[in-house]
């Protein structure tokens, strides 16, 4: 190697890192931005110039803020809705994609067909009928009418069908001679080996319903009953001069899924691989 | 009964009637039977409240000439039209970017990754903070290069930009992750020959990675259509459709007809139309990649 090529490499190196820090800089700012704010008198938050480390740290802008709404309701909230699609679809999914992987049926290719279908309709072409089914049935304003609708998914059960066909065979078989059902063999023997794929996409799952807006807006109107991204978007509603309390709850609002992605952070990638490359 | 089942075991044949029954009925309810109900109601006029009357085609009529309907159906393919290549290039160049082995990559790839976890309503309200005329941080750095100041959500041309920089910065390290795991899919060797061939990093990029990637680059644009015709919270956010209707989505009109004016016919026949937009246009993008596979 000349001294050129170790030049230009030490060079695109050097250039390599600068870009990394730039992009990385302007991905966490947000973030950055918004702790920032949260933890800043009120007149502070809207000063200009503005500036990035507030003069004192305000923690009352929290305190102030679980006085003013029940925040703490609609975390309670967004756990349940969540966690309970969350462990349904999970088990629904895997349940019908071990059947239509692995057990055989008539008219078992027509029903794969038929549900990979319904992944080509969006939300937002069934979203009227579904409200007045939900209302009709008087889940309006109810847990049930937050979480039922969300817990058929075809992609789910897709992804695990292809999980399940290259499921090990003679495992199965095994205990299939040794005289168990096939009920009795999903629930002994495959449910408890797809626990890896399984927790992969729970955290995904989680996550993606823990972001739910629109439905959560247009199917409930109660305090009670709202969950976490809508109660941050009708506080910001009512405090618009507020900024540090809106950024204070917005800050509070990430907390659990960072949390998640901290601990999990290996299943996430996991799960956003199997959801990209395999769909 | 045994006749029916023919070859099949009737045990295994129950087994997956229980196995597929909560998801199958679930299915039904959630999406086939509203799919109908949609199509139905497109040709009906109804509040949800009074009765529902017959209007054939009315709706379609009413539709296609109201020009806010018209002005959505530009606005989302504006949207969609800057969206999807800004997105689709974007994680892509994130993830030749962070396809190394310095030792401290790790750091940045989380960092990268680390917007999809604020939630997507949370990410607009910190952006609307950033994208403040008077004090927000961005009209600060413009201030900093000697730019004047931008009103962004608040001007008709800069609104629809500013909708998508949240819902691109948001989405990126997603999809960077997706191309991350194609790239380490692409066999070294077809790099080394390339090398040995005198291929530069450039000619090896276009010449070997962009056709090993196709598979995972057609994913990720027709997820992201998907995705685009479907955007709706950052607008819910940071512009209510405004402003005058510069950021009216599709789906902000199906949303307002719909929910707020209680036109549910007119709403379910411009969310048939956003159905039809979505299917041909995935199914078309599917076609052109595929086509391109037989150069």
């Amino acid at each position: 190697m000349n001294r050129n090529t170790i030049k230009n490499l030490v060079f695109r190196k050097i250039l390599m890192r600068v870009l990394l820090i730039i992009v990385a800089i302007i991905m966490f700012f947000p973030f950055l931005w918004m702790v920032s704010g949260a933890f800043k008198p009120s007149d502070e938050v809207m000063e200009y110039p503005p500036r990035i480390i507030p003069s004192e740290v305000r923690f009352e802008n929290f305190t102030e803020l679980f006085k003013e709404v029940p925040f703490e309701r609609y975390m309670i909230n967004s756990f349940i809705v969540a966690g309970s699609i969350t462990l349904s679809s999970l088990l629904f999914h895997s349940m019908a994609g071990y059947a239509l992987a692995r057990l055989r049926f008539p008219g078992r290719r027509f029903l794969f067909i038929g549900i990979l279908s319904t992944m080509m309709i969006p939300f937002y072409s069934i979203v009227i009928p579904l409200f007045i089914i939900i209302r009709q049935v008087g889940w309006y304003d109810t847990y049930l009418g937050l979480i039922i609708p969300w817990i058929p998914h075809a992609f789910g059960i897709f992804l695990l069908r292809q999980y399940y066909i290259t499921f090990p065979k003679e495992l199965v078989d095994a205990a299939v001679i040794d005289g168990c059902s096939h009920i009795g063999v999903f629930f002994r023997i495959a449910l408890p080996l797809s626990k890896p794929i399984l927790a992969a996409l729970g955290v995904i799952f989680f996550i993606s319903n823990w972001d739910r807006f629109l439905w959560p807006l247009l199917i409930t109107s109660s305090a009670e009953m709202r969950v976490v991204p809508l109660g941050v978007v009708q506080f910001k509603g009512q405090y618009v001069a507020h900024w540090n309390l809106v950024l204070a709850g917005a800050t509070v609002a990430c907390i659990p899924t960072i949390i998640i992605f901290m601990m999990l952070q290996n299943f996430i990638v996991k799960g956003v691989k199997t959801t990209g490359i395999k769909g | 009964m045994n006749k029916l089942f023919g070859k099949y075991k009737k045990q295994e044949v129950l087994a997956a009637g229980f196995f597929l029954a909560p998801d199958v009925i679930g299915l039904l309810f959630i999406y086939v039977i509203p799919i109908i109900f949609v199509l139905y109601l497109s040709f009906h006029s109804w509040t949800g409240f009074d009765s529902i009357k017959f209007i054939g085609l009315n709706n379609y009529l009413v539709l296609f000439k109201d020009p806010l309907w018209l002005k959505s159906l530009r606005v989302t393919f504006f949207y969609v039209l800057l969206y999807v290549p800004i997105v689709t290039l974007g994680s892509l160049g994130l993830a030749v970017l962070v396809n190394t082995n310095l030792p401290e990559i790790k750091l940045f790839r989380t960092v990268y990754f680390l917007p999809i976890v604020m939630p997507l309503v949370v990410a607009a309200i910190v952006w609307e903070f950033i994208y403040m005329p008077s004090y927000g941080f961005l009209n600060y750095i413009f201030d900093i290069f000697g730019l004047s100041k931008h009103a962004f959500l608040g001007s008709e041309n800069e609104a629809l930009i500013s909708v998508i920089i949240v819902s691109t910065w948001r989405q990126l390290g997603y999809y960077m992750v997706i191309y991350l795991a194609g790239l380490k899919d692409i066999p070294k060797m077809y790099y080394d020959a390339s090398k040995v061939d005198g291929a530069n990093p450039l000619k090896q990029f276009i010449h070997v990675t962009l056709p090993m990637l196709k598979p995972v680059i057609t994913f990720v644009v027709v997820v992201n259509l998907i995705f685009a015709l479907q955007d709706f919270d950052p607008v819910y956010v940071l512009t209510k459709g405004g402003p005058n209707y510069a950021t009216y989505l599709q789906t902000y009109y199906i949303y307002e007809k719909g929910f707020r004016f209680l036109k549910m016919g007119l709403a379910s026949s411009a969310s048939i139309i956003l159905l039809i937009i979505i299917l041909t246009g995935s199914l078309a993008q599917l076609k052109i990649f595929r086509g391109g596979e037989y150069e």
